[in-house]
């Protein structure tokens, strides 16, 4: 991991309404890795990505490709190659599934079809859909290939897994190692055994802040990951 | 029959007027979440525009070509003004709360309205039409004036080139899909204000047409035509349902039709109080109106 990071974060504070969501996060994803953001629920992990994508009101230092980001608007951000997957998939329900990633297209980036049909086959059969009507595991396919569709330095992923059947989520996790071999990738993971299969570095956050940075291994200490995740006293895990 | 034939083909060309103006209103709020009031002004200065043509054309060598010019130049004005309005007074506003926008819009009207009665004062001016215009057509036994099918076939020319560019256009696709979700739309890395100028301007292209039919029929100008007009558009949008293009239809048919028949059955001004009503009782009912939320600019 001697490459420069793709993103850098110092001392980012970001609000929605009252509430002080993001009170100084600072980390930094790795080129070429798989950067996994854990925390419990409620802690600001969606904020950060959203916050790293001018979503959300935000101060503080963001560095993407070794350039300030924190003062630029949101499609300037995303034009300069990074891919967003939201944490509830957010396709545009009434639009077909062929509108949807033509909608993903950007104009300075070659635009993989063939790599998306390949993962998500169904996708063209389904081309003239309405996205709204397909399955939750459809629609994060969906989901997926809008971020794939473009040649980006960094993907944000945001709980890919999350409400997907135990099936869909071996299928999401077989896409994501798929996408770690041609981008960066920062991703909010709750699920220990999918961050565990596709961590590089690690960051676990809590009430606003990062309490823990460093590489993988970090997962394999479970007692302390229950810890950090507040799993040990509450009697559950993934 | 025949004066419920009359009846109802007026209802439908007043429908059609709520309809021109609603549509604009319509995709703005659905999109931008602006409730502009300065789309009634539009109207306004756009029947002025329109009545400046004809009563500059004269009476002698009417074709009916003029008409039409008048109804294209109303358009391009209230197309201009409102590209202008977005690009100057809402722009810079936008990340602001909602109201300041709001209340931009509401003061250009005042400002619109105000300076048309300070150039052409107060009172009416007649608008001089082609004669073909003012006569009817027999219909199922009823003589149905001219004007009531230039306009509802108007506002149907309209909703089908909106459903077009929004259905066939990049544009129209991105307006779409910001209606459902605009921060998606921007991390995608579309820059969603372009779309914001464009709704914006077709808004008050649809009010400048809105305001040269309207002239042509009430016969007449005056710098408050567009209140009326605004008024019964705000109703229609939320009987329809707020960023509803089908929705917008659909009420301004209901709202026109309702209006007219109960104006002549039950009483004159009748009508107005039974529309204002049924807005007040979708309000309690059906909050997000006839289409909702899930039937957005379909």
């Amino acid at each position: 991991m001697t490459a420069a990071p793709v993103l850098e974060l110092v001392d980012v504070q970001a609000s929605i309404g009252v509430s002080h969501i993001l009170q100084g996060v600072s980390f930094t994803a790795p080129a070429n890795a798989v950067t996994v953001v854990l925390g419990r629920n409620g802690v600001g992990k969606t904020t950060t990505l959203r916050a790293i994508l001018g979503l959300v009101q935000r101060s503080g230092s963001i560095r993407l490709l070794g350039e300030q980001i924190e003062q630029v608007e949101t499609s300037k951000i995303v034009r300069r190659g990074v891919a967003y997957v939201p944490e509830d998939r957010d396709v545009f329900r009434r639009l077909s599934v062929q509108e949807n990633l033509m909608l993903a297209e950007r104009k300075n980036s070659e635009h993989r079809y063939e790599l998306v049909y390949e993962l998500f086959g169904e996708l063209k059969a389904r081309a003239k859909q309405a996205a709204g009507s397909m399955s939750g595991g459809q629609q994060q396919m969906l989901s997926l290939a809008r971020g794939l569709l473009n040649e980006n330095a960094l993907m944000l992923i945001d709980e890919p897994t999350k409400g997907l059947a135990p099936r869909v989520v071996g299928d999401v996790v077989n896409v994501l190692e798929k996408a770690r071999e041609i981008s960066t990738i920062v991703m909010v993971e709750q699920n220990l055994a999918v961050a565990r299969r596709l961590a590089d570095h690690v960051v676990v956050m809590s009430e606003g802040r990062v309490v823990v940075e460093g590489e993988r291994d970090l997962l394999d200490d479970d007692h302390r990951m229950r810890q950090l995740l507040g799993l040990e006293a509450e009697g559950k895990g993934h | 029959m025949d004066s419920a034939l009359l009846l109802g083909f007026t209802g439908l060309s007043v429908g059609a007027l709520y309809f021109l103006l609603a549509s604009g209103l319509s995709l703005v709020f659905g999109l931008m979440h602006v409730l502009s009031f300065a789309h009634g002004a539009y109207l306004s200065v756009c029947a002025y525009a329109a009545w400046a043509i004809l009563d500059a054309w004269g009476t002698e060598g009417r074709t009916g070509w003029e008409l039409v010019i008048a109804c294209v130049l109303a358009t391009v004005v209230g197309g201009v003004i409102a590209f202008l309005t977005e690009l100057l007074l809402l722009r810079p506003l936008y990340g602001r709360d909602s109201l300041d926008q709001l209340l931009v819009t509401l003061g250009l009207g005042f400002v619109i309205v105000a300076t048309l009665r300070g150039i052409w004062g107060p009172e009416e001016r007649q608008v001089s039409l082609p004669e073909w215009v003012k006569e009817t057509t027999a219909l199922g036994g009823a003589n149905i004036p001219n004007d009531r099918f230039i306009i509802i076939g108007a506002a149907i020319l309209v909703f089908v080139l909106l459903q077009l560019i929004l259905r066939k256009t990049r544009h129209g696709t991105i307006v779409r899909a910001g209606v459902e979700n605009r921060d998606m739309v921007r991390a995608l890395g579309i820059d969603v204000r372009h779309s914001f100028t464009l709704v914006f301007t077709l808004g008050g292209m649809a009010a400048g047409l809105a305001g040269a039919l309207g002239a042509m029929y009430l016969r007449a100008v005056q710098p408050g035509i567009g209140d009326h007009f605004i008024l019964f558009a705000f109703i229609v949008l939320i009987v329809g349902g707020l960023g509803s293009l089908s929705g917008a239809l659909v009420a301004a048919v209901i709202v026109g039709l309702v209006q007219q028949f109960a104006n002549f059955y039950i009483g004159s001004g009748a009508g107005d109080v039974i529309t204002v009503a049924l807005m007040a009782v979708m309000l309690l009912v059906r909050p997000q109106g006839l289409f909702g939320r899930t039937e957005r600019v379909a």
